[in-house]
């Protein structure tokens, strides 16, 4: 490890409207080091990587590299000083391939004519640095999402970056995988490459990082070596309390419930996955059947793509399955609509919440009384929809779900992540349903409205409510069902006591290793 | 020349503004930048192209000129539409109003006619005779004797089936379209490659223009697009990325119109003849959306909100 | 302040309507002069015409109800996520269909057949409109294309109708026969061209209002049109949405039609539309699908249609002075939010880096 200083931000602020996302922001970066860039969401970290990258002017501050100032006012300028990015939600065109997508923007061969045999070769020269074997010329979109980050990466490293960004890359990553990403990095910073990688999630920082620097409310609020520091100390850094458990959720035990939710034998086609971290394909479903009682959470964990998102639409009515039945209370509803699936008592928090969630472009109340406006008759069709009596509702709701709103005519797109989520929560919730499906109910919501929002589907099995989790969170799964159910590649593949078992054995299966 | 000659020359006459005007609209629908101003555009071409073969007496003149009026429309939409972020659809419509209006504002104003202006002194395109092709049986008297315009628009079908494979420019309109933040991040400019693509694509629109009022007779009448644009703008929208599919759909329209001028009106009153270019368009989107339910069909998603 | 605040508040200030209304005017004063006549004379003139005494008034505003009631109904449309484009291929059927009833089914008690004709009238279009959006529902058919494409096929088959089976005898070209007296609305204000249809529109207009805004099926639509995916997670028939929102665009586009025939012109004939169902298009997008909106930009554009023609009275400029001043008006609404931004972001930039750094280095630190 060198150690010279590479990168340096000082002071950096920045604002967009009235949100101040980064508030003298302070940074350094040293040749060789790992440094890990933690903070809830919201926090600023996002923000202050993509001022590094160019793609944001800063309202004040400075920036060095390699001691001397740099004024990175694109992502051009940034890539030119060296600077390289991995994006959240990977910058991939999936109609192109391998090739195409490490070169774009730097297409050897001239401005003007495309050498498809040139970019293959240049592409492979970098691949045998990092030991990889792809094919350049495999479409990048059917990929799987830990490759395609992998061509994420040689698509930085192709342009010489020195300083390597990485923005939350392990939230699509198997156990497995993560360990592999993370010799990747230790190799590439053996090497003298700098790294930034932004996570909130605490085991792997202390995993691979040397240094840790902690954001909140856009401010730097804690910078030291991993060696110095424990989690208790960066989790009271990141959210300001000291009294935040990561443990598993208190929840009465189970005795002998009934059965609520049956799905036997499900089959579906394969389609594309809504929302999630990337715009991937999912596959359909091989003949899924589980089984959950009265006052139980089932967690279903796998890696993105693997039947999730058919799962989730098919059990909802958004989807049609090919084959199999699926039974509420002992009616059988797999050839329902939507909202008579809802009508028996079927409850949905969707996995995007922007696209199916919340109405963007409509205020809480809209959202909140979706559920009442339903149970409208059909000869009511012109009478009100929100009437007083149900504004009286949404304002008696809003504050019984602490949601942190001017008033209930509040745009929607104003919302914090987590205030949004409380919403799709509140509204599924006062709906007493007899068996609720959650998918990916904590994406891009903030420890706090974590805590709360576990708490409340907690309450609601204790009143008997059934829950399905699906989730590519295993910290989640592991916190919060009794048991589990691996998808990999739309088949069950375990079902396992989440008491019984380990994250890693839970891993493998999400690998298709068996157990 | 036998009946049939000429009915499949007058085919390939017909056609020649919507290959034209599709050609224009391919790079705007990698872009996924397609509008339906097209009409305008059209209009605007047809117009020009008559007034200024009429000032300067020469329709190679007038070819320029008109093709300028484009590349210079093209870039006013495309920096609307990129940098003052205007809705599409909103200046598209405005545009084909405007279009509308602007031509008999200065027809009126400025040559004093109404419905229609027509001059012995407008240039026509003139037809090309394509030696050695002339002298084969069918094919002979059809492919040979086109406008000029028509030769450049096969050509340009050749051009832009290579440059969509082998030109850096054509990889970076893709990904200003699929992805746009993919291309930004990489350091190339997508607001350029968007504009680029509206410049070309009106340029070639006003070019059909041109093809309509100057290809055959030499007249310009109010209107007289009359729907061609949308009919191009389905023929884009449904060739999917394919150039034969595009010919193709471009051709049976072509077609449809020769047959449509022929029918007797004996046989079927003038109007059903007439719809039978519009039918044929419209039949076409109905099966080839059946055929493919890819989120594609949405690509001229108009919005509302800023 | 600083200077982009200045810019800033000026600008929001003007609005989008403000704005406009400034390119309008500066863009008639201009060509009105490169016509060669005294600019400001001309447009008082014009809107002296438009808006001189109250039976000019009254005729200005006659002139744009037909447009409206059509604008509103594309406007419905967009709320519910649908594209009707195809409004003057529906205004022209809508047009024909009250013109058959009212010529065809003899004279009748007045309220009756008023009902009756625009009942046809609200049928044609509904049907036309519901059956492009069945195709989308169903078929994914984008219904921007096939409703751009069913306005040619539609004036055809009415001019084939209107000169063919359907025609007046006794006139030489494509007519259909008088209507009945009882189907045409009286005249309410004598010696002008205002009928009871005013209190029809207006009624119409508040209808449309609440139905949009405030009705369960107006909630249903709003969700269906902006937000898809949640409107199909909470349960509400998507498919069905769309349609109906269709169904009722195209019905409100027929009477917007029906009311050309039975206000002013008593008969069908080939060149009645004159383009109110592509004005409809516009108004309805620069309103922003709003009822309130496209209210007011229909009553301004009656202005400036009235206006145009006063202008062609007194100096010979073409009346399509209106079409042209529309489109840049309607341009310039669209572009605004975006300039203002740019100009923003520009004066910011210009006043701004050494604002910044002076911000940057707090007192007392060296670099």
């Amino acid at each position: 490890m060198s150690g010279e200083q590479l990168l340096r931000l000082r002071g950096i602020r920045k604002s967009f409207g009235p949100v101040l996302a980064n508030d003298s922001v302070d940074f350094e970066l040293a040749a060789g080091e790992v440094h890990a860039l933690v903070g809830e969401n919201g926090a600023g970290k996002t923000t202050l990587m993509r001022v590094l990258y160019g793609l944001h002017r800063p309202d004040a501050g400075d920036i060095e590299i390699d001691g001397a100032p740099a004024v990175l006012s694109s992502p051009a300028r940034a890539i030119g000083h060296g600077i390289g990015m991995v994006h959240q939600h990977f910058m991939l065109v999936p109609s192109f391939t391998v090739a195409e997508n490490v070169t774009l923007g730097n297409e050897p061969g001239g401005r003007v004519l495309y050498r498809a045999a040139l970019a293959a070769r240049r592409t492979r020269e970098v691949m045998a640095r990092l030991e990889l074997d792809l094919d350049p010329a495999a479409v990048t979109g059917g990929l799987t999402v830990a490759t395609q980050q992998k061509v994420e990466i040689l698509k930085v490293l192709y342009r010489g970056a020195r300083i390597l960004i990485l923005d939350e890359p392990t939230a699509v990553l198997t156990p497995s995988e993560t360990r592999e990403l993370f010799a990747l990095l230790r190799s590439l910073a053996e090497g003298g490459t700098g790294v930034v990688f932004i996570s909130h999630k605490l085991p792997e920082v202390f995993a691979v990082a040397d240094r840790v620097t902690v954001l909140r409310q856009g401010r730097t609020v804690l910078s030291r070596r991993t060696a110095e520091l424990s989690t208790e100390a960066v989790v009271t850094a990141m959210t300001g309390r000291s009294d935040v458990h990561l443990g598993r959720v208190d929840r009465a035990p189970v005795a002998d419930a009934p059965t609520v939710l049956l799905v036997d034998g499900l089959c579906t086609d394969p389609a594309g996955t809504n929302g999630g971290t990337n715009g991937g394909t999912d596959c359909g479903l091989d003949s899924v059947s589980l089984r959950v009682r009265a006052g139980e959470i089932v967690g279903v964990a796998g890696v993105d793509g693997n039947g999730q998102t058919a799962l989730a639409e098919s059990l909802v009515g958004l989807r049609a399955a090919r084959a199999g039945r699926i039974t509420l209370n002992g009616a059988e509803i797999s050839a329902d609509s939507v909202r008579e699936r809802r009508d028996l008592g079927l409850g949905f928090v969707p996995e995007d919440r922007h696209l199916q969630g919340i109405p963007l472009h409509g205020t809480a109340a809209e959202g909140l009384a979706a559920g009442r406006i339903r149970r409208t008759g059909r000869l009511r069709l012109l009478s009100a929809a929100l009437p007083a009596a149900v504004r009286d509702w949404a304002r008696d709701t809003v504050r019984g779900y602490a949601i942190a709103v001017p008033d209930i005519d509040a745009a929607c797109r104003a919302m914090s992540g987590g205030n949004q989520q409380k919403i799709v929560l509140a509204r599924e919730l006062e709906e007493t349903p007899a068996c609720l499906v959650l998918a990916q109910p904590t994406r891009g919501v903030d420890i706090g409205a974590i805590e709360y929002l576990y708490g409340k589907v907690a309450q609601a099995t204790a009143r008997g409510c059934a829950v399905l989790l699906i989730s590519a969170d295993l910290d989640e799964i592991f916190r919060l069902s009794d048991r589990v159910v691996v998808l990999f590649k739309g088949r069950a593949v375990a079902e396992l006591d989440t008491r019984a078992t380990t994250r890693d054995e839970v891993g493998g299966h999400m690998m298709g290793l068996a157990g | 020349m036998t009946a049939l000659e000429a009915f499949l020359a007058s085919g390939i006459r017909f056609s020649t503004p919507i290959l034209l005007a599709a050609l224009g609209c391919l790079p705007t629908r990698w872009t996924r930048d397609l509008n339906v101003g097209l009409e305008g555009a059209m209009l605007f071409g047809a117009f020009f192209g008559v007034v200024t073969g009429y000032a300067a007496g020469s329709a190679g003149v007038a070819v320029l000129a008109t093709a300028a009026l484009g590349a210079a429309l093209g870039v006013a939409f495309g920096a609307l539409v990129t940098w003052l972020r205007a809705s599409a659809f909103v200046v598209g419509t405005a545009l084909n109003v405007l279009a509308g209006g602007l031509t008999v504002y200065l027809l009126r104003s400025w040559f004093g006619v109404k419905g229609a202006f027509s001059s012995p002194r407008i240039p026509a395109l003139a037809a090309v005779e394509l030696p050695g092709l002339s002298h084969l049986p069918l094919l002979g008297p059809v492919l040979s004797g086109q406008s000029p315009l028509t030769y450049a628009a096969w050509l340009l079908v050749g051009v832009l089936a290579w440059a969509s494979r082998h030109t850096v420019l054509v990889r970076h309109l893709k990904a200003a379209g699929e992805h746009p933040e993919a291309l930004r991040v990489a350091g190339g400019n997508v607001t350029r490659v968007r504009i680029l693509a509206q410049a070309w694509c009106f340029t070639l629109c006003a070019l059909a223009g041109l093809q309509l009022s100057l290809g055959q007779l030499t007249l310009f009448t109010e209107g007289m697009t009359s729907g061609l644009g949308f009919v191009a703008l389905a023929v884009v929208i449904f060739c999917r990325g394919s150039a034969a599919l595009l010919v193709a759909m471009s051709a049976a329209f072509g077609l449809a119109s020769a047959l449509s001028v022929r029918l007797d009106t004996a046989v079927l009153p003038p109007q059903f003849a007439q719809m039978l270019p519009y039918l044929v368009a419209f039949g076409g989107l109905v099966v080839l959306s059946r055929r493919s339910r890819v989120a594609e069909s949405r690509i001229l998603t108009p919005t509302l909100e800023d | 302040m600083t200077r982009p605040s200045v810019v800033a508040l000026v600008g929001r200030r003007l609005g989008r309507s403000g704005f406009a209304a400034v390119v309008a005017v500066l863009l008639a004063l201009l060509l009105i002069r490169l016509q060669g006549f005294a600019p400001l004379p001309t447009v008082l003139a014009g809107l002296r015409y438009a808006l001189g005494d109250p039976s000019r008034i009254a005729a200005t505003f006659a002139w744009g109800l037909p447009l409206l009631v059509a604008a509103l109904g594309v406007a419905q449309g967009f709320r519910g996520g649908m594209f009707n484009i195809g409004a003057e291929g529906q205004v022209y059927s809508g047009a024909l269909a009250a013109a058959v009833v009212g010529a065809y089914l003899g004279p009748l008690l007045s309220g009756l057949h008023l009902l009756l004709c625009l009942l046809a009238a609200s049928v044609a279009g509904g049907a036309i409109a519901g059956g492009l959006g069945w195709l989308r529902a169903h078929w994914g058919v984008d219904e921007v294309l096939s409703s751009l494409l069913s306005n040619y096929l539609l004036i055809l088959l009415c001019t084939y109708l209107a000169n063919g089976p359907l025609r007046d005898p006794t006139r030489q070209s494509g007519s259909t026969r008088n209507v009945a007296d009882t189907a045409m609305f009286p005249v309410i204000l004598p010696h002008t061209e205002l009928t009871a249809a005013l209190f029809l529109v207006l009624a119409l207009a508040g209808f449309c209002w609440w139905l949009a805004e405030r009705s369960v099926a107006g909630y249903r639509w709003r969700m269906t049109g902006a937000s898809p995916g949640f409107a199909a997670a909470v349960g509400i028939d998507v498919a069905g949405a769309r349609i109906s929102a269709m169904a009722v665009s195209g019905a409100l586009c027929g009477v917007g039609g029906a009311l050309l025939v039975m206000t002013s012109q008593g008969r069908f004939w080939t060149g009645i539309g004159t383009g109110i169902g592509w004005d409809a298009v516009l108004l309805a997008l620069v309103g922003r699908a709003r009822p309130v909106g496209v209210l007011a930009w229909a009553a301004g554009y009656c202005v400036l249609r009235a206006s145009a023609r006063g202008v062609e009275q007194a100096t010979g400029i073409p009346a399509e002075l209106s079409s042209v001043l529309i489109a840049v008006i309607i341009i310039a609404a669209a572009a605004r939010n975006g300039l203002l931004a740019v100009l923003a972001d520009r004066l910011r930039r210009w006043g701004g880096p050494d604002r910044a750094r002076r911000r940057s280095a707090p007192a007392g630190v060296r670099r």
